[in-house]
């Protein structure tokens, strides 16, 4: 490892071999990466620490990919004819609109603002357009807060995605491939965060699978570990008690 | 397509071409796979986090960023974030018990180790060097590469200071690059 030559006092080089394999600690992670930031020599030695762990790749003993995993893959490119997250983002505005004033009528401490005046209700629904355009702009723009959503047990071919924009605090969940639920169930959306869950909302899925719902809980985002969906037999549950059908780490 | 390079093939996929995606396939998917497959143990997850992400290149090709680096090293990394990832999720599934049916994928036995020659002998030479490291080093690699443990998870696990787990990943990835020095590196072209 190259010698830092003190442009600092304290050059954290015993860390970069682990911050280049990926094994440090948070409070690690966080100082190394403000060093780096500061230190073209530490940078340096980084990336060339990374060019050798990113050979480890090669550890492990080569082994043939199932050929229907191929076919599989091929069959999911064709387009999707409506709905997918990526029409989704491009549906034009008033779309946008109409689809949150929908929604907000699904969640659950909006139906509380029902008695108020049309105009509210029409400041609402700008405020929740504004909202989605934020964070469809931010999907645009950066990629760390995309999470992939993957289905489990009766959902298994469900899949989607939560775009996270910490800055306004909302959150956006697309899914596909969700079985309609039977009459009565719901599915419920929970934000985590230890053994604690908290209902988030209901996810509407219309007749081809497809869910959107759109998140601004009180609570900062970033202070929950997870997002979850349960398939519950009453949407009136303050606790998860079905199946679950996927789960998010917000990490 | 096959002589062309990564970095057009990518180019091709954001205007949509399919045959584009397919090539990058042909070219990825086995080290994709073998390389969840060591840390998920799951052939059927394995299976689905390699779908999952040439899904996300032919949705998504803009997240890969051609001025931060080769194409092969970004994959694979995004490969192995995806598999600790999930590794880290059934983990946390686990602790909080829920009932989560654990896909029990049928594991045909497909993976004849005859058939399993890695075309690219680079890449079998990474793998000779990483075989003929002292036990003792391979261990902290294997468990901080493909375990997802922190170097610090990793002292524990093993009852060793953490200084000592930091020397023996610093000197395997020494050891590594000096027994790789000068070869070509194992990517395909990425001009
Ligand atoms: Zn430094």
């Amino acid at each position: 490892m190259a010698e830092c030559q003190r442009p600092f006092d304290e050059c954290p080089e015993d860390l970069l071999p682990g911050y280049a394999l990926g094994a440090l600690d948070p409070d690690e992670l966080d100082l190394v990466e403000r060093h780096l930031a500061l230190c073209a020599r530490c940078r340096a030695a980084a990336s060339e620490v990374r060019r050798t762990a990113e050979l480890l790749a090669f550890l492990p003993s080569p082994h043939l990919v199932p050929a229907r995993a191929r076919r599989k893959l091929l069959a999911r490119l064709r387009p999707v004819p409506s709905s997918s997250l990526t029409t989704w983002l491009r549906r034009p505005a008033w779309v946008l609109a109409l689809a949150a004033s929908i929604l907000a009528l699904l969640f659950g401490w909006q139906l509380a603002e029902r008695d108020r005046s049309a105009d509210q209700q029409a400041q609402q629904v700008i405020q929740a357009d504004s909202q989605r355009r934020a964070v469809v702009q931010l999907l645009a723009q950066r990629d760390g807060l995309l999470i992939r959503l993957h289905g489990n047990g009766p959902a298994r071919q469900a899949h989607g995605a939560i775009i996270l924009d910490p800055s306004s605090n909302t959150a956006l969940i697309a899914v596909e491939g969700l079985p309609r639920p039977a009459t009565g169930q719901s599915y419920v959306v929970w934000l985590v965060r230890g053994q604690e869950y908290w209902q988030a909302g209901i996810l509407p899925v219309d007749e081809h699978g497809h869910a959107e719902l759109f998140l601004s809980p009180r609570e900062s985002l970033r202070t929950f570990d997870a997002l979850a969906i349960t398939l519950e037999k009453s949407a009136q549950v303050s606790s998860p008690n079905g199946l679950p059908v996927a789960l998010a780490s917000l990490n | 397509m096959s002589e062309t390079s990564d970095a057009e093939l990518v180019a091709r996929v954001r205007s949509r071409d399919q045959a584009a995606l397919e090539v990058l396939y042909d070219r990825y998917a086995r080290s994709v796979y073998s390389l969840a497959l060591s840390i998920l143990h799951d052939p059927g997850a394995a299976e689905e986090v390699t779908q999952e992400l040439f899904l996300q290149v032919w949705q998504y090709p803009h997240l890969y960023d051609a001025a931060r680096g080769p194409f092969g090293p970004w994959l694979l990394r995004s490969a192995r974030n995806r598999a600790i990832d999930l590794l880290r999720r059934r983990t946390r599934e686990r602790q909080l018990s829920w009932r989560l049916e654990v896909t029990a994928h049928a594991t045909s036995d497909q993976n004849d180790p005859d058939d399993a020659v890695l075309q690219n002998e680079a890449a079998a030479r990474v793998r000779q060097a990483l075989a003929e490291l002292d036990s003792s080093l391979r261990q902290v690699i294997e468990l901080a590469y493909l375990g997802g443990l922190t170097q610090r998870e990793i002292a524990q696990r093993l009852g060793m200071p953490l200084g000592t787990v930091k020397t023996r990943v610093r000197t395997a990835l020494q050891r590594l690059a000096a027994a790789l020095a000068g070869d070509r590196e194992p990517w395909a072209d990425t001009r």
